[in-house]
């Protein structure tokens, strides 16, 4: 007898592992589904007992139909059961997958076919919790939604090992540094040293789009984790407990200027000669000096003793003297408010540094100049101090007994472009700096500009938006995890979203940035720690 | 040699031409006595429930002196566009050939009517004898229908009204009456039509074409007058009148409709008809019909898996594979490969 047999309606199409490979997957959802590029997805195969992984980088409509020009065709508006047929195309990159003992492995293997694909719960994260290391910046983030219940923090022990946050304009990046300093500040796992000449980050002032913020101070339960060093009135420096900033002469070295000036070669002579010499000594030196009597042909006739410093430059000619005499007039005179004869605060910097707090250095309406300048001297002395440091540790002990401390450098561009000899100290920070346990904390919006060498050093990659293509490129082939397929992500993040890479974390991961405001609020609430805690409080 | 062939070529060209002459629409104005009135439009309406018949065959495996064809047929059945039942024959094999007369065509039939076929299937035409086995199951799975459907639907069949075989006359004329007796209403639907008037000329073209020129915007019917048609073989074993119909304004070309003999309301029927045919694939087109063709397609993907299957079983019959290749080995596949 003839039958008739029902064909099954249900649509098992969807959501269904179809493709492709170990670094790629493939699957298809209902064409009318709300999906998002940076969406994170679990895949249950159950032959295998693992759930895996992946985040969705990109999105098409496709459909079963031969002919594929068949949408450019239509006749009419209206179409039935499209739903069978014509459907989204999601691809993934896999992030990892979760053994049956919660162990989390990298993708080195793939799911079964037809494996079925989930919305992953905030449990299904608990691997990726029980992983991140401690400096709270966000919440995770899978493509529009905040997975509450998986706060994204980095790990103290790799940011001595370099951070960038490369962002364009108005994209959060003050917001995040700003988080990111609370953090410090209250985990103070390392010293963070910022050199602010904006005045921003002390108490705030108006964001990029013109909203109020606030500063680092308002963060009051972690007041003892910062320390700040200001040029500003004593009125201020009391209301908020900063310190008073001072630079002495002998802080300064004649190798500053590089920094700070575009330099001939005959200059850099100059540079060079003085390598040795004291900062007082030099300053005192060309505030002196007649720059007319270079070169000396004879230094004995002129009564010049060897050894005395302008022996040193006797064959310099006139004009460089006069320039390099000019910078250190400039640089004396245009940094009065911190730059004396006598009296630092780089000791106390130091100290401050190595008790693992945050040192904002701020030096409100001082221009780029004098910020490069406090940089840089304070770079240079935090370079010596820990190479001084290390020499005193064995071999295999120089890391794990020295001090941790992370240099923040705003527009790094200007100080860690390519071929740039003038800026060796900042460079030699990026290469050598983790030996000794410094770190760079690179923030700018043009990473292309930045050299390549530098950017292969970083190990914890912050991207938030950036427009450029050469901007992204650059980060995707410096990050230590493949970025490549976030290319669409990178390109759609939002203002205070970011894709955090670190080698301390499994997988580049999508994060929401905390609202500065917002996040201090929160940890306000905390109960502070009553510092008399486990003393003996009776005889 | 080249002008022997581009001769040929313009000789072809110029017979069909002569089928379709420059003044055709005029021709067949004339001839025909068709005016603007007799094109009626067509008001989409909610098709409410419909269900669509469609059959296929394929021959699977041919030598000189047998086919093998396997053949199943499918319906789909939507209410107010959405599907609410689909199903499907499962695949029937068949043997044409080598005896003069189809082994499994009463075998096949009787499965289907619960008794044998009136008249024997030949299988001297290996294509048409598929095709009839294969409107077997589609008969039947139509009869099913016809019962199974609630009073006012419609039953569409993909093809004529009209058996090829006379052993199906019975069957189509029990469809029809089920259908009548029901109130379902019951249209075959053919995209293409050998339907000619005044010695040769096709009818749908002419009927479009007219519809054209004289700038009538889809969708409309219009029925034909069977006088105006050239002479149709086995007119006994029609069982429908005849209608073009175009079901959407945007619709690539005219479909002829037959709608079961004495169908009160052809009105209602185009109008339903044109409601379901706004699909933005196909306009013009019954969706559920397109459905149905969709369910019931041996594709290739199919073929090759039954190749593969029968081709297991023949070699565990004790068939090799080089007697297989001897019996249904296809020259074309090796001349292909060059």
């Amino acid at each position: 007898m003839m039958n008739l047999r029902d064909t099954d309606t249900a649509d098992t199409s969807k959501y269904r592992l179809i493709g492709r490979s170990v670094l790629s997957y493939r699957f298809i959802a209902p064409h009318s589904e709300t999906l998002y590029i940076g969406d994170i997805k679990k895949i249950v195969d159950t032959t295998k007992g693992a759930t895996f992984f992946a985040k969705i980088t990109d999105l098409s409509h496709d459909s079963n139909f031969a002919d594929p020009k068949w949408d450019t065709r239509s006749y009419a508006e209206e179409f039935y059961g499209l739903g069978e047929d014509v459907f989204i195309t999601v691809d993934a990159v896999p992030l990892g997958f979760v053994d049956t003992d919660g162990k989390f492995h990298k993708a080195r293997t793939i799911p079964s076919k037809f494996s079925t694909v989930e919305d992953p719960t905030a449990e299904d994260f608990r691997f990726l919790t029980e992983q991140m290391g401690e400096i709270e910046v966000g919440l995770m983030r899978s493509g529009q939604d905040v997975i509450k219940e998986v706060p994204v923090r980095i790990p103290a022990r790799v940011l001595p090992q370099h951070m960038g946050v490369f962002a364009t304009t108005g994209m959060g990046k003050s917001n995040f540094m700003k988080t990111f300093c609370a953090s410090c500040m209250k985990e103070q796992k390392f010293g963070l040293l910022i050199v602010d000449p904006h005045g921003e980050y002390v108490s705030g002032g108006k964001s990029s789009t013109g909203e109020p913020t606030k500063g680092l101070v308002h963060y009051t339960n972690g007041r003892g984790g910062l320390s700040i060093f200001t040029i500003r009135g004593e009125a201020d420096r009391k209301k908020y407990a900063m310190n008073r900033l001072n630079l002495e002469y002998d802080d300064f070295r004649l190798s500053d200027l590089s920094i700070l000036y575009e330099l001939t070669s005959a200059q850099f002579d100059i540079i060079e000669a003085f390598a040795r010499v004291n900062g007082s000594d030099a300053i005192r030196f060309f505030q002196e000096v007649d720059p007319e009597i270079f070169p000396i042909k004879d230094p004995l006739a002129a009564g010049i003793k060897e050894g005395s410093l302008a022996w040193l430059i006797r064959n310099s000619m006139a004009g460089p003297v006069r320039v390099i005499q000019r910078h250190i007039d400039n640089l004396v005179n245009g940094n009065k408010a911190f730059f004396r004869e006598k009296g630092s605060s780089i000791l106390e910097i130091l100290n401050d540094l190595h008790a693992n707090r945050v040192i904002l250095i701020d030096i409100p309406d001082m221009g780029e100049r004098s910020e490069l300048f406090v940089l840089s001297v304070i770079t240079r002395m935090i370079m010596e101090k820990h190479r001084s440091e290390a020499r005193g540790f064995g071999i295999d002990e120089k890391q794990e007994s020295g001090h941790h401390v992370l240099i923040t450098i705003e527009e790094a561009q200007r100080v860690l472009a390519a071929g740039g000899a003038s800026t060796q100290m900042f460079r030699e920070c990026a290469m050598e700096g983790r030996k000794f346990g410094v770190g760079l904390c690179i923030i700018t919006q043009q990473p292309k500009n930045v050299d390549l060498k530098v950017l292969a050093q970083i190990n914890t990659f912050v991207v938030m938006g950036l427009g450029d293509r050469g901007d992204r490129e650059i980060i995707m082939g410096s990050a230590k995890q493949d970025l490549s397929k976030m290319e669409i992500e990178i390109q759609t993040l939002d203002r205070g979203e970011a894709i955090i890479s670190t080698i301390g974390i499994p997988f580049p991961v999508s994060t929401r940035i905390h609202r500065y405001e917002d996040y201090i609020a929160e940890l306000n609430k905390e109960k502070k720690v009553d510092i008399r805690a486990g003393l003996a409080t009776g005889f | 040699m080249e002008g022997e062939y581009t001769g040929a070529v313009k000789e072809t060209a110029g017979r069909i031409r002569a089928t379709i002459p420059a003044n055709f629409v005029e021709k067949f104005q004339k001839t025909c006595n068709i005016n603007i009135s007799d094109f009626i439009p067509c008001t989409p309406i909610s098709c409410g429930e419909v269900c669509a018949i469609d059959g296929s065959n394929v021959t699977l495996l041919e030598s000189g002196s047998m086919a093998l064809a396997v053949v199943r047929a499918a319906q789909t059945t939507f209410v107010g566009m959405e599907r609410s039942r689909r199903s499907v024959t499962p695949m029937t094999f068949a043997l044409i050939g080598p005896e003069e007369e189809n082994q499994d065509f009463p075998v096949l039939y009787a499965d289907c009517f619960g008794h044998p076929p009136g008249k024997p299937l030949s299988n001297e035409d290996i294509s048409r004898a598929a095709g009839i086995l294969r409107d077997t199951v589609e008969y039947w799975v139509t009869e099913t229908m016809a019962h199974d459907l609630a009073p006012n639907a419609l039953l569409l069949r993909d093809g004529p009204l009209r058996v090829s075989h006379e052993s199906h006359d019975p069957v189509l004329t029990r469809i029809a009456l089920t259908c009548r007796d029901k109130g379902i209403g019951f249209a075959g639907i053919s995209k293409r039509s050998a339907a000619t008037w005044g010695g040769g000329h096709p009818l749908l073209p002419a009927i479009y074409g007219f519809a054209t020129t004289r700038k009538i915007k889809g969708p409309w019917w219009i029925k034909i007058d069977p006088a105006i048609l050239d002479h149709q073989p086995h007119a006994q074993w029609q069982h429908g009148e005849i209608y073009v119909a175009c079901l959407h304004g945007r619709s690539r070309g005219p479909l002829k409709i037959e709608l079961a003999k004495g169908t009160k309301n052809p009105q209602e029927i185009m109008n339903r008809l044109a409601g379901c045919s706004a699909d933005g694939r196909i306009p013009g087109y019954p969706y559920p019909l397109l459905d149905a063709h969709r369910t019931v397609a041996l594709t290739e993907e199919i073929v090759d898996q039954v190749k593969g299957d029968l081709l297991g079983s023949l070699s565990e019959a004790g068939i090799d594979r080089q007697t297989y290749e001897i019996l249904f080995g296809d020259y074309h596949d090796e001349f292909a490969r060059y």
